[in-house]
């Protein structure tokens, strides 16, 4: 999902970022007021973000060809909750744009909102969804990790599809955008789901904690 | 934290990076050199928009030989991360137990 270094038009970053920020800040207070509150939730926290660390290093072949990355937030959304995503998330792309040169730091703001705010939040509504029409825990924890995986490439391909509308205007190039990533991705969000629900039954019995946004 | 339970995480941790390393290292062996969708998303950038022309470039300039091992290095500090955090909830429960 990332958009490449200076991929997006100078308003469009300056704009990503922007939208992104507020929500990295009241991220990192979120955190902070966490820990505070309640020091045992360091290593849940911990966990969370480790999980998006190792997931966004995996380079899995898909169909048609292709590869992609897994996100993990969906994960780290349901034991954490959503508000604390997008500092883990801005600090995952920061070390893959500085270090990896994937990425980028002017495509950072787009990518974190798509990464560390629309999948978690798509998470956390289709957790609860899944658990109101009787899903057991860890079959909503796959279905919320494999959406906001999905959700989280539609966001990509929707900022792509903004910036470069084309001849045809931003829906055609949506879904221009959107079929080079669902190829690859359909399948990909299935195994991030399975592997999601497999380590959220290892730290499950470990958590106290109801999945929330805050 | 005492010196068992240090041991205790740095075994959990380095396990953790053991199977980071080697999930991260089999994904792309697996994956090999198939077109990432970054790649995919930049051609449609380029036939939508012929005239944009990218406005920066990455710090650093990594080569394909030097992306595996960079990724191997992320998916161990992950997994290594992951494992002791596991471990460490463990403790914890076993303590309130």
């Amino acid at each position: 999902m990332h958009i490449i270094e200076g991929f997006l038009p100078l308003r469009h970053a300056v704009g990503w970022t922007a939208a992104a920020l507020p929500f990295v800040v009241g991220s990192a207070r979120a955190l902070s007021r966490r820990v505070n509150a309640e020091p045992a939730q360091r290593m849940r926290l911990a966990a969370s973000g480790a999980f998006v660390l190792l997931l966004s290093s995996l380079k899995l072949p898909s169909l048609a060809g292709s590869s992609a990355h897994p996100t993990g937030t969906g994960l780290g959304s349901v034991l954490v909750g959503a508000a604390c995503m997008p500092v883990m998330a801005g600090l995952v792309l920061l070390f893959q744009a500085v270090v990896l040169a994937h990425g980028g730091l002017t495509t950072w703001g787009a990518n974190v909102f798509s990464l560390g705010v629309v999948g978690p939040w798509v998470a956390i509504g289709t957790f609860q969804l899944a658990e109101r029409v009787g899903a057991s825990p860890p079959l909503a924890v796959g279905v919320a990790a494999a959406c906001a995986d999905l959700a989280t490439y539609a966001c990509t391909a929707m900022q792509l599809a903004w910036a470069f509308p084309g001849a045809e205007g931003v829906t055609d190039a949506f879904v221009r955008f959107a079929l080079v990533f669902g190829v690859t991705q359909l399948p990909l969000a299935a195994l991030e789901g399975v592997f999601s629900a497999v380590v959220w039954k290892s730290i499950a019995p470990l958590s106290r904690r109801r999945p929330s946004l805050a | 934290m005492t010196t068992r339970s240090w041991l205790l995480h740095g075994r959990a941790a380095s396990a953790g990076a053991v199977v980071g390393a080697l999930l991260s290292l089999s994904a792309h062996v697996l994956a090999g050199d198939r077109r990432g969708t970054d790649d995919a998303a930049r051609e449609t950038t380029t036939q939508l928009a012929p005239t944009f022309e990218p406005w920066a470039q990455p710090l650093i300039e990594i080569s394909d030989g030097a992306e595996l091992p960079l990724f191997v290095v992320q998916g161990m500090l992950g997994g290594a991360l992951l494992g002791m955090s596991i471990a460490a909830l463990r403790r914890e429960r076993s303590h309130a137990s």
